[in-house]
C-alpha cells in the first residue's frame, strides 16, 4: 500500500528539514523517495509533520507499575474511560492501565517508549504487559547496575566476561540496553542502608558505584551496543547532590565510544532529580549551573529531564532508599519491592504543587535544563513518567518550552512558587523552542541516543513512524498561544505507525499489537556459554528459580523487533 | 510411613515442573514419567505430590449437562460449548469466577469475554486476601521476592499462617532452612518466631511462639508498635502476652538486621480484618527507620496472584470488576461475588478452576441452585453438583504450559509434562471457544 502525505510543513532534524512544505511518502510501512499515481493522497496542507515521536525514560510496564495500579485504586479511577468500538476501556491517570497506556501514547504521536527499568527476574511480567499495550514499540533496558555477578565482574574488573555477562541477559531478558540505578545503593538498600557519592562502597561489598559504572560502559562499548549506558546516578533528590552527578558523568569520560551513530558513551537520565544545591530543603536552590556546563563542555553525556508537572503523581523507582526518604517526609503510603541478587525499588504517592516552594523549584530546574542546554541534541524531554508528572502532560511542556510569556505569566500570577525564580534562574531565560528544537528533543535525538538508525526520523528507508499536528507554523505563533500547542500536541491529526494510520482527528482508529524491541549481540556465543557455566552454580544456589524458568521464552515477545549487532572484540 | 522403594521403571524424568498446588510455585520438580503418565514426582512436598499423583481420583474427563431429570450426563463438546454460550448471551448480569488455578493465558480470553458482554469478573481473593489487598492500598506494601528471605534474612516471623501444613516447602526452599549468600549457616543463622494462637507445626519447629489470644492480633502489634515508639505499656498483659516478652521481642526485631513477616488468613480474616493486615504493614514500615523489615501475604493457589496482577495491569483494578457499564468498576462490598450472590443479583455463573460449592457461605450457594451454573475444572467436586453445564479443562502445569504468579509476584513459565486425556480441552481454549461463540451470538442478533 503506498501513501503520500500532501503538502504538510516538515520538520526532520535529522536529515536537516526545517519547516519546508514537502510531500512526505511511504509504502509497505518504509518511507520512500517516489510512489507511484495510485498512492492514496492524505492530505495535511500547511500542517505540522514530524517523525512519530520517541521516548527514551518512561515507566509503563512491570512489576513497578503492577504495584502502583494494584496499591493506587484511587490514581485508577481517574481517567476512566469507557470501551468504544475500536478501543477498550481505559483508567488511570499516573499508572494507566495497559491499554490506555497504548492509545494515549498514540493518540500524542508517539511511536516508541523505552521501559528503562526491568528487573530481570520479572522481566517476563514486563513483556506480558508489553503484550497488553498496544499501537508503540517498546524496548526494554534491563537492570544491571546492582546485579550480583555484575558487582563480582566490576570488583575483579573482568570487562570480557562482564560483557559476555551483559550480551546472554539482554537475550534472556529480550532487553535493549543497560541501565543502572542507584548503582551499590539500591544493594545497600538491602540492608535499609544507601551509598552516597561514587566512592563509598555497599556493606560487605568492598565494590563503589564508580567501579560499577565504569565497568559496565566498557562491557557496554565492547559489545558495540545501540544504546551506551543508561545511568540514574547515586543521591537522586536530595539537596546537594550535583557533585555525585558531575563525578558520574566525569569518572567514564576515558571510555572510548565503539558506535557510528550516536555520540555518548552514557546517557544521563531524569537530570532534574540530579541537580540540586544546598545541604537541606530549607536552603536548597538549582544546581543546574555546574551539571549543564559539562553537559555543554563535553560530548560524552547526553541526558533526559525529568521535568515536573504540577500533578499528582505516583513515584516509582529502582532506587528503593530514596523511596524510603520520601515516604519520611511525605508519611504517604510506601510500598517496596526487593529483587533477589539484582535491585531493590520503592513507590510512593506524590502530590506536586504549584503552591510547595520545593515542588515549584524543581519545576524551574526542570525548565532551566531545557534551556540552557545548548545543544538541543543533548537533551530529551521525559518526565521520568510517573516520577515528575505523567506522561500524558508532555504536551504541556512543549507549551511552556515554546512560550516565555507563558513561563513568565505563570510565576507572575503565582500559579508557581516564587522559589521557582528566587532559586533558580529561569526568569532569566527567555530562550523558546521553535518547532525544530521540538521535534530534536521529542524524536531525533532520542532516536540517536538510542542507535535507532530507523527511527526518529523521515528519511528513505526509515518506518513509516509519522505524526501530523493540527497546527500551521506560517500563520500561528506558539508562544502566543500555549494552550493550542498543548491541545494540538495531544491530539495528533495523523498518528501512522509502521504505514498504517493509527489515530486520525486524535482519536483512535486502528489498533495493532506493540512490539518488543531488543538487542541481539552476535559474535560472542563461546564467551557466553563459558560465562553461564561459570555463575550457573552461583545461581543454583541463590536465585530461588531455575534457570530454565528465569528465561524470558519466545513466546512471551510476540511481536518482535530484533536489532543484530556484531560485537567488536 | 512405611518404607517404599524407589520408583525405577519410568521411561522419561522431566525436569524443572513447576508445581499447581499453593503459592509457593516451587519450579524444581522432577516427574518420572511412564506411558504419559507421572509414576514418581521428586522435590515436591506431601501436598503437591498427591496433586500431581492421584490426579485421576474423581477427574472430569468428557463434556457434561443436566437432563431433563436433572442429572449430569454425557454430551458432545459443541453441544455443551453452544448451550453455555447461549446462556451467557443470554444473561443480563452474568458473573465469572474463579481464575486462581488456571493460567494467565486462559484469562486473557476470559477477560475479553467478560468485556464484550459487560460481565463481572472475580477470583478467590475475594474470599481469602481481599482484605490484605484492601490494607495495602490503605497503608502501603513493603514487599520482597523470596530470594531476597533466602540470601539475607536472620528474623523471620510467621502468623495467622502454618506454612508446615499448607505451604510445605516455603520454610525449606525459601526462608529458614537454606542457605543464603549473607546466611552461609542457613537455619542456623536464622530467628524463626510464630505469633500464633495454636501451637501448629510451625511453631512447634520455631525459636519463639507467641501465643496472642484469639482476635488479639490487632492489639498485640499495636503493643509492639507503641513499643518500638519508646511508649511505655500500660497493662502488664497484652492479648494474653506479658508486656516483658512484648519489650524483648520488640527489640528483638529492631536489632535483626533483615527480618520478614509472613501472614496468612489467620491475619486477614480474625476480627479486624484488614485493619489486622494495616497495622502489621504499618509495624514493618516503622521498623525500617532502625534496620530492614519486609513482609508477604501467604497467597493459597498457584495463580491466585496472578489473577490480581494480570487484572491490575489489563484493567487498573484487582479483582470484583464489573464491566456492565462498559468500563470497569471496583467497589468492594457491591461488585464483588458474594455480595452479588448474597443480592441474588447475578443470573448467569461462571466458575473456572475454582469450587465456591465448597468454600462460599451457605447464602450465596443457594442463589447458585437458583441460576445456571457453567462450570469449567478438572476434578469433580461440590460445585459440580450445583453445575448445569460441565466443561473439563486440562491440568496446567503438568499437561498444559502457561504462566503464573508467584506470591512473591515472580513470574514463572510452567512447562508441561505429559499429554492431557483426548476428551479433555485445554482452559484456554473453552474459554476463547465461549468467546467465539457468544460473538457468534450476539451479532446474529445485530
Amino acid at each position: 500500500m503506498e501513501h503520500i502525505l500532501k503538502n504538510g510543513i516538515v520538520y526532520d532534524p535529522t536529515n536537516g528539514i526545517n519547516g519546508e512544505k514537502k510531500d512526505v511518502m511511504f509504502k509497505d510501512g518504509k518511507i520512500v523517495d517516489n510512489v507511484s499515481d495510485d498512492a492514496k493522497v492524505l492530505d495535511v496542507t500547511d500542517k505540522v509533520v514530524m517523525a512519530a515521536g520517541v521516548d527514551v525514560h518512561c515507566h509503563i510496564a512491570g512489576p513497578k507499575l503492577l504495584l502502583g495500579r494494584l496499591y493506587r485504586p484511587e490514581d485508577e479511577r481517574k481517567g476512566v474511560k469507557a470501551k468504544t468500538g475500536v478501543t477498550r476501556a481505559e483508567t488511570g491517570f499516573s499508572i494507566p492501565s495497559c491499554p490506555a497506556t497504548g492509545y494515549r501514547f498514540s493518540r500524542m504521536g508517539y511511536g516508541t517508549v523505552v521501559e528503562p527499568a526491568v528487573p530481570p527476574l520479572e522481566a517476563k511480567h514486563t513483556h506480558e504487559e508489553i503484550m497488553a499495550i498496544p499501537n508503540i514499540d517498546v524496548p526494554t533496558l534491563p537492570l544491571f547496575g546492582n546485579n550480583w555477578f555484575v558487582i563480582q565482574f566490576a570488583k575483579e574488573n573482568n570487562i570480557e566476561d562482564l560483557a559476555a555477562f551483559v550480551s546472554a541477559w539482554l537475550k534472556i531478558t529480550k532487553g535493549y540496553g543497560v541501565k543502572l540505578v542507584n548503582p551499590m545503593g539500591s544493594e545497600a538498600w538491602g540492608w535499609g542502608m544507601n551509598v552516597h557519592g561514587i566512592d563509598d562502597p555497599a556493606p560487605f561489598w568492598d565494590t563503589t558505584s564508580r567501579e560499577v559504572i565504569r565497568a559496565l560502559a566498557q562491557a557496554n562499548e565492547m559489545l558495540k551496543l545501540p544504546h551506551s549506558i543508561h545511568v540514574h546516578p547515586n543521591d537522586l533528590g536530595h539537596p546537594g547532590n550535583f557533585p555525585t552527578t558531575v563525578n558520574t558523568m566525569d569518572c567514564m569520560k576515558d571510555i572510548q565510544k565503539n558506535s557510528e551513530y550516536r555520540n555518548q558513551t552514557m546517557h544521563l537520565t531524569h537530570a532534574q532529580f540530579h541537580s540540586y544545591e544546598g545541604t537541606s530543603w530549607r536552603d536548597v536552590e538549582s544546581g543546574v549551573k555546574p551539571v549543564v556546563d559539562y553537559i555543554n563542555k563535553h560530548d560524552h553525556v547526553t541526558c533526559d529531564v525529568g521535568q515536573v508537572t504540577l500533578d499528582e503523581t505516583t513515584t516509582m523507582t529502582a532506587d528503593g532508599p530514596m523511596e524510603y526518604d520520601l515516604y519520611a517526609l511525605t508519611g504517604l503510603k510506601w510500598a517496596n519491592k526487593d529483587i533477589e541478587l539484582e535491585t531493590a525499588s520503592g513507590l510512593v504517592p506524590f502530590i506536586y504543587s504549584g503552591r510547595n516552594p520545593v515542588h515549584s523549584l524543581q519545576w524551574a530546574i526542570g525548565l532551566e535544563i531545557f534551556l540552557t542546554v545548548e545543544d538541543p541534541w543533548k537533551v530529551v524531554l521525559t518526565t521520568d513518567s510517573p516520577n515528575a508528572g505523567p506522561f500524558i502532560r508532555y504536551p504541556r511542556i512543549i507549551s511552556w518550552l515554546m512560550s516565555n510569556q507563558r513561563r513568565m505569566e505563570m510565576m507572575d500570577n503565582k500559579e508557581v512558587h516564587s522559589w521557582s525564580h528566587r532559586k533558580s534562574s529561569l526568569a532569566t531565560l527567555d530562550r523558546e523552542y521553535d518547532f525544530q528544537d521540538v521535534a530534536t528533543v521529542t524524536r531525533a535525538a532520542p532516536a540517536k541516543i538510542y542507535g535507532f538508525e530507523d527511527r526518529g526520523h523521515l528519511g528513505a528507508g526509515a518506518l513509516a513512524d509519522i505524526a501530523v499536528y493540527d497546527l500551521e507554523p506560517n500563520n500561528f505563533d506558539p508562544s502566543r498561544d500555549a494552550a493550542a500547542v498543548e491541545k494540538a500536541f495531544s491530539n495528533a491529526l495523523y498518528t501512522i505507525k509502521d504505514g498504517e494510520v493509527l489515530v486520525k482527528d486524535g482519536e483512535i482508529v486502528k489498533v495493532v499489537p506493540s512490539r518488543h524491541v531488543w538487542t541481539n549481540v552476535q559474535g560472542f556465543e563461546e564467551e557466553e556459554k563459558r560465562v553461564l557455566e561459570q555463575i550457573m552454580p552461583m545461581f543454583n544456589k541463590y536465585y530461588t528459580v531455575r534457570f530454565e524458568n528465569y528465561v524470558v521464552h519466545d513466546q512471551y515477545t510476540v511481536p518482535e523487533f530484533e536489532y543484530k549487532v556484531n560485537a567488536s572484540k | 510411613m512405611a518404607y517404599e522403594e524407589p520408583v525405577t521403571d519410568y521411561d522419561k524424568i522431566v525436569e524443572n515442573v513447576t508445581c499447581a498446588f499453593c503459592g509457593s510455585n516451587c519450579d524444581d520438580l522432577d516427574c518420572l514419567v511412564k506411558d504419559n503418565e507421572v509414576v514418581a514426582v521428586r522435590h515436591a512436598c506431601r501436598l503437591g505430590a498427591s496433586k500431581i499423583m492421584e490426579d485421576e481420583d474423581q477427574r472430569l474427563k468428557v463434556p457434561l449437562m443436566r437432563n431433563e431429570d436433572g442429572e449430569l450426563e454425557e454430551v458432545a463438546w459443541d453441544t455443551a460449548l453452544d448451550a453455555a454460550a447461549k446462556l451467557i448471551a443470554d444473561s443480563v448480569r452474568p458473573l465469572f469466577y474463579g481464575w486462581s488455578e488456571t493460567s494467565i493465558e486462559a484469562m486473557k480470553p476470559g477477560l475479553e469475554l467478560t468485556e464484550l458482554v459487560g460481565a463481572v469478573i472475580d477470583n478467590q481473593a475475594t474470599i481469602c486476601h481481599g482484605p490484605t489487598v484492601q490494607a495495602v492500598q490503605n497503608v502501603g506494601y513493603p514487599l520482597m521476592t523470596l530470594g531476597e528471605v533466602k540470601n539475607r534474612a536472620d528474623m523471620v516471623v510467621y502468623t495467622g499462617s502454618n506454612p508446615m501444613n499448607a505451604h510445605p516447602r516455603h520454610m525449606s526452599r525459601y526462608t529458614t532452612y537454606p542457605r543464603g549468600w549473607y546466611r552461609e549457616r542457613g537455619r542456623f543463622d536464622r530467628t524463626v518466631v510464630t505469633w500464633d494462637p495454636k501451637f501448629s507445626d510451625t511453631a512447634k519447629l520455631s525459636d519463639l511462639h507467641i501465643p496472642f489470644e484469639e482476635n488479639g492480633d490487632y492489639e498485640f502489634v499495636n503493643a509492639i508498635r507503641a513499643v518500638l515508639k519508646g511508649k511505655k505499656l500500660r497493662k502488664d498483659v497484652i492479648a494474653g502476652i506479658p508486656k516483658e516478652d512484648i519489650y524483648e521481642l520488640t527489640e528483638k526485631m529492631k536489632n535483626a538486621q533483615f527480618g520478614a513477616l509472613f501472614f496468612g488468613l489467620g491475619l486477614t480474616h480474625t476480627l479486624s480484618k484488614q485493619r489486622n493486615i494495616d497495622i502489621a504493614i504499618s509495624l514493618v514500615q516503622d521498623l525500617n527507620k532502625y534496620t530492614k523489615w519486609v513482609l508477604l501475604p501467604m497467597r493459597g493457589h498457584f495463580n491466585v496472584n496472578g489473577f490480581n496482577i494480570f487484572m491490575c495491569y489489563e484493567m487498573g483494578f484487582p479483582y470484583g470488576v464489573d464491566f456492565a457499564r462498559g468500563y470497569p468498576r471496583y467497589m468492594i462490598g457491591e461488585t464483588t461475588t458474594i455480595d452479588l450472590l448474597n443480592r441474588k443479583e447475578a443470573d448467569l455463573f461462571m466458575v473456572i478452576a475454582a469450587d465456591p460449592g465448597a468454600h462460599f457461605p451457605a447464602g450465596a450457594n443457594m442463589h447458585l441452585v437458583d441460576i445456571p451454573v457453567i462450570q469449567i475444572d478438572i476434578h469433580w467436586g461440590p460445585t459440580t453438583e450445583l453445575a448445569d453445564i460441565v466443561l473439563p479443562g486440562t491440568f496446567i502445569g503438568l499437561e498444559t504450559s502457561g504462566t503464573s504468579y508467584r506470591m512473591d509476584s515472580v513470574p514463572i513459565h510452567m512447562k508441561k509434562a505429559i499429554d492431557p486425556p483426548e476428551t479433555c480441552r485445554e482452559d484456554e481454549w473453552i474459554v476463547n471457544e465461549l468467546l467465539q461463540r457468544v460473538k457468534k451470538i450476539k451479532e446474529a442478533s445485530k
